[in-house]
């Protein structure tokens, strides 16, 4: 089997793009929207090195989906269910202390992977951690604001921004936050 | 909790502070459970509940609070 693209030529052949819209997150509702603080944990998320990362050094993400479904999906994804089916959906209740976030963001420096089929599935395996954090570590370190890679819940592209690198420029703000999860939770179990 | 810190034994500060996070976090404890049973990326592909038999508390709290923030694995 090919194995995926290096990262440093990936960046290297790769533009960075302006890019403005509003994305989504879901987070603890005792955390604050823009709490990329969690990141560092561990070995990090999918597109960043934590402090344990074989990748150094560690920099922080926050880590936000173009659909709210995707955002919601990525937290039930921690819970054990993995599937992109919406139908694996169970238990519900248990993200009730969950907030959804719409942010509105307007960044320069962007490398826009969502559709880029170089990757194969690398950017979405649950296997391909230390690839997909090189290459964000490999994009951050060529001053990337954010990335868009596909989601691994299979809905849209994920918006991943790396914090450290926000300019002047760089706008991210706060637009609007769901706390009764309940109406979106139920059309999810009820499928198209 | 069932999988979780169990009562055999006096709790140290470490398990009485990650209890009430977990409980902070889940609303049931089937959640917290699965949670705590679920290979974790974050933990290098280690489940939480093998990581407290280890008393590696800090690890699990750092995967508690990347799920509270939102980080994507």
């Amino acid at each position: 089997m090919k194995g995926p693209p290096d990262p440093a030529t990936v960046v290297a052949n790769s533009s960075l793009i302006a890019w403005s819209g509003r994305v989504w997150r879901c987070h603890h509702r005792s955390r604050g929207a823009l709490n990329a603080d969690g990141s560092l944990g561990g070995v990090g998320g999918r597109f960043n090195a934590g402090l344990d990362s074989v990748v150094k050094p560690a920099f922080r993400a926050l880590y936000t989906s173009v659909e709210s479904a995707a955002a919601l999906l990525e937290v039930i994804r921690h819970l054990g269910y993995r599937a992109a089916d919406a139908r694996a959906v169970v238990a519900l209740e248990n993200i009730a202390m969950r907030t959804l976030s719409q942010l509105d963001v307007a960044l320069q420096r962007v490398f826009d992977w969502s559709h880029d089929s170089t990757f194969g599935g690398f950017l979405t395996s649950n296997t391909s951690y230390p690839y997909t954090q090189k290459l964000a570590a490999e994009a951050s370190m060529a001053g990337a604001e954010a990335i868009l890679v596909p989601s691994a819940t299979g809905i849209d592209a994920n918006l991943i921004i790396f914090v450290e690198n926000a300019g002047a420029h760089t706008q991210i703000e706060l637009v609007k936050q769901i706390t009764d999860l309940r109406p979106i939770l139920r059309a999810l179990e009820e499928g198209p | 909790m069932s999988v979780t810190i169990q009562e055999q034994h006096t709790k140290t500060r470490e398990e009485i502070a990650l209890d009430r996070e977990l409980a902070a976090t889940f609303t049931t404890t089937d959640a917290s459970d699965r949670w705590l049973r679920t290979p974790n990326p974050i933990l290098n592909g280690d489940q939480p509940v093998e990581c407290l038999k280890r008393r590696e508390y800090d690890r699990v709290h750092a995967a508690l609070e990347a799920f509270n923030t939102g980080v994507y694995v």
